[in-house]
């Protein structure tokens, strides 16, 4: 079953097996982020704000909109 | 013979301490671009190794090879660019050992550039603190690059740096062509070569970047897209970096003491994390304003001091004059923001080096969002309460176009440390140096100028965002640096070059006003020439101090200057300004603080006491009113003059340079003015 990361919960860890979007991902798998990596959700921000993910021992800040995009192993 | 000169440049991720090690490097021995801030342009500066001088150049900091904003673009074109001139010696690409793979992902991408590439690990230091080991032998061999560790902070390796400087490197072996990226590889080294690139990945990154749909077709028999390319180049790239990185590196889960995560939890929570940034901005201004009182009081009270003491010592005559009513009250207009700027420059140094301002994008891209703009304008913004320049300088890394428009257009609506001067001057005569409990009246009404230029910033972004169409997504995807003791030499350095660049731009503009306002006020027509007759034709009872000072009021008024002021006093008398007041908008529309120097330039030529230039301001009578010219009510419509006018040229100019528009520039020159008109003009109308 797969679950978009705007539902993970926080800092639980969970398997990417998808980015639907094309360019979300371009920018994302420089970072590390792509099917098969590991992450949390560390913080969320107030009214729909962004979210901050821990991936590879790296924060990082994405928008929730963006987040929408990217599938997990739950 | 030629000099032989090494050239050799610095790049990395942002956050990694490269900033910190060039200045450990250089020291002050450096060249900055033209304006205080943030690291955008290309810095320069200069090391002595055994003798020789070597040139370092400091890349702004980048994500990626593959440019998404204008300060990684910068970058891209520094390593393609294909004309020798500016090609380094060598490239020290720095990482930090605190984010090593993601780092490891920007080496790679240099290195199949082709060119001499040393990698730096950086912050060993913290790493080893963390429970990190990285076992740079083994990694320098599976490279085939010379690896290098320092700690730019406590000097460790940075001997071998410099040693490594002098040393001859090869050219970097490029990984691409071992990518299985369907491309023909044969025919991508030809396009890069009948393109004049230096590599065939220089070759690879042109095709992606120019969106060569046909070409990459062609190149792949029908195969792949640029934007798959891309992709798929990073995926490979990463699996390099997998295949060989737990060899490399160790982690001892157990000691990473993880503070920044626990800390992330109370600075960033949707209650606490904005209580405690308000809290800290509200520290920072409060300590400008306590803090700076008494070295401003000093410099105000030392020019007029100097002035006094200049007019004694040099003999009578024009150029004493021009010296002590012209040049020294014009500097000392300059001087006296020195304090305010250093504490402010001071501050944002510490947010900058502790990591904490990424914090902030992230707590505010929601709001800002609203406003049209982007988490990344709160970094720009906030600066621009110390001066627009740097502040619309920094909106380079605002990715969105629209976004990063609509933060210039509105940055100069901010507060900066130009109008402190005027504010502090206009509030002190018309509000009283009372207390009510803790807070000082003259100090909440300050707060209220400061939050009024925050609300005109929001609205005005609000309306453009409105207005504007936007073709581009916009898009927000940050890396957050761990939180860091910040260095104090680093920032002391960073305050250096910030107000010392300030000082010397401001300062040649007020120097350049201060003597023509000087000039315009002493030499006038067949009136001013003929005064004293004319004076004494016109009340013959007057003798004396009384005749001077009738005088002096008279020659200012037949003077150029005089003749200037009278003709726009019918456009600005109904916001409640004279023709004195008139001549200081007109003279500090090349910067705001230009008002005060003025103000001293007028009213010295205008009486004969040393007075502070508060105390001369209480002293005038409005020739049209009879009453005190700075009444409450012109004093609150000047306020707000200043409070929205685009009263500063280089803002204009830097506009226009980042805009590369003329039509913005005019935009925002125009919308500000008309505002400042109409505001200052309802208010004038209501309170007088
Ligand atoms: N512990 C430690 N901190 C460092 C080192 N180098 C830089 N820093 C800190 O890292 C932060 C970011 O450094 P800076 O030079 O501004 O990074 P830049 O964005 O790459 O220019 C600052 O707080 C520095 O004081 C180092 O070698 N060890």
């Amino acid at each position: 079953m797969n679950i978009r990361l705007t539902k993970l919960k926080q800092r639980v860890a969970a398997k990417i097996t998808a980015i639907e979007s094309e360019e979300v991902l371009a920018r994302l798998v420089e970072l590390g982020i792509m099917p098969g990596v590991f992450l949390s959700v560390q913080n969320k921000a107030p009214f729909n704000g962004p979210l901050a993910v821990l991936v590879n021992g790296t924060k990082i800040i994405i928008r929730k909109k963006d987040a929408y995009f990217i599938l997990l192993e739950a | 013979m030629k000099e032989e000169r090494h050239q050799i440049a610095l790049i990395g991720n942002p956050n990694i301490g490269k900033t910190t090690l060039f200045n450990k490097l250089c020291g002050l021995n450096q060249k900055t671009g033209n304006y205080p801030g943030v690291t955008v342009d290309q810095v320069k500066g200069f090391v002595k190794v055994a003798g020789q001088e070597v040139e370092l150049i400091d890349l702004p900091g980048i994500n990626s090879i593959f440019p998404t904003s204008e300060d990684e673009r910068v970058v891209y074109d520094f390593l393609t660019n294909t004309d020798t001139v500016n090609k380094p010696e060598k490239i020290l690409v720095v990482v930090s050992a605190l984010n090593f793979k993601r780092n490891l992902y920007l080496f790679h991408q240099i290195k199949d550039l082709e060119m001499p590439v040393v990698l730096v690990v950086n912050m060993l230091d913290a790493a080893k603190k963390q429970g990190i080991f990285i076992d740079l032998e083994k990694l320098g061999k599976l490279v085939g690059c010379p690896v290098l560790g320092v700690s730019a902070k406590t000097g460790e390796g940075i001997e071998d740096l410099k040693k490594m400087m002098l040393e001859k490197v090869p050219e970097s072996k490029s990984e691409i062509s071992n990518y299985n990226l369907s491309l023909d590889k044969e025919k991508l080294k030809a396009f890069a070569q009948n393109s004049g690139l230096t590599s065939t990945y220089a070759g690879f990154l042109q095709l992606i970047f120019k969106e060569e749909k046909e070409l990459v077709h062609a190149l792949s028999n029908g195969n792949t897209t640029p934007h798959k390319l891309r992709v798929n180049e990073s995926i490979l790239r990463y699996k390099l970096i997998n295949s060989y990185f737990t060899e490399v590196y160790r982690e001892d889960k157990t000691k990473a003491s993880d503070f920044s995560t626990r800390l992330d939890r109370i600075l960033m929570h949707p209650i606490w994390g904005y209580a405690i940034f308000l809290g800290i901005m509200f520290l920072v201004f409060q300590a400008i304003f306590t803090l700076a009182a008494f070295p401003m009081d000093w410099i105000d009270e030392g020019t007029t001091a100097i002035g006094s003491f200049l007019k004694d010592l040099l003999p009578e005559g024009y150029l004493s004059d021009l010296v002590t009513e012209g040049l020294i009250p014009g500097i000392g207009g300059v001087v006296i923001f020195i304090p305010q700027i250093s504490i402010l420059f001071f501050f944002f140094a510490i947010l900058e080096e502790t990591g904490y301002m990424t914090r902030i994008v992230f707590l505010m891209d929601r709001i800002m969002q609203r406003f049209g703009m982007s988490g990344k304008s709160v970094v720009p913004l906030i600066s621009g309460m110390a001066c627009a320049i740097p502040s619309i300088m920094a909106t380079r890394t605002i990715e969105n176009r629209k976004e990063r428009l609509i933060t210039i257009l509105v940055a100069p609506l901010l507060t900066c440390s130009a109008r402190i001067p005027v504010y502090v001057i206009l509030i002190a005569l018309i509000v009283p140096n009372t207390y009510i409990g803790p807070f000082g009246l003259q100090g909440l009404a300050m707060l209220g100028m400061y939050l009024l230029g925050i609300v005109s910033a929001l609205l005005s972004a609000w309306v453009f965002k409105m207005i504007l169409k936007s073709k581009h997504k916009s898009n927000l995807i940050l890396e957050m640096p761990r939180y860091l003791v910040p260095s104090m030499r680093n920032i002391g350095i960073s305050v250096w070059k910030s107000v010392s660049s300030f000082v010397t731009n401001a300062g040649k503009i007020i120097v350049a006003t201060s003597i023509i306002l000087f000039v315009l006020a002493t030499n006038g027509g067949d009136k001013f020439e003929n005064a004293e007759t004319l004076v004494a034709a016109q009340d013959v009872k007057l003798v004396g101090d009384a005749f001077d000072s009738e005088l002096a009021h008279f020659k200012l008024e037949n003077s150029y200057l005089g003749w200037i002021g009278k003709k726009i006093e019918p456009v600005i008398k109904p916001l409640g300004y004279d023709w004195k007041i008139g001549i200081a908008l007109i003279s500090s529309l090349a910067a705001r603080e230009v008002f005060i120097s003025t103000m001293a330039i007028i009213y010295n030529i205008d009486s004969e006491e040393p007075l502070t230039i508060k105390e001369k301001m209480q002293r005038e009578v409005n020739a049209n009113t009879g009453m005190a010219t700075f009444s409450l009510a012109t004093s609150v419509s000047l306020l707000m003059f200043y409070a929205f006018a685009l009263q500063c040229f280089s803002t204009v100019a830097v506009t226009y340079k980042e805009t590369k528009s003329l039509k913005w520039t005019v935009v925002q020159f125009s919308y500000m003015s008309v505002f400042a008109y109409l505001v200052s003009l309802i208010v004038y109308q209501l309170l007088a």
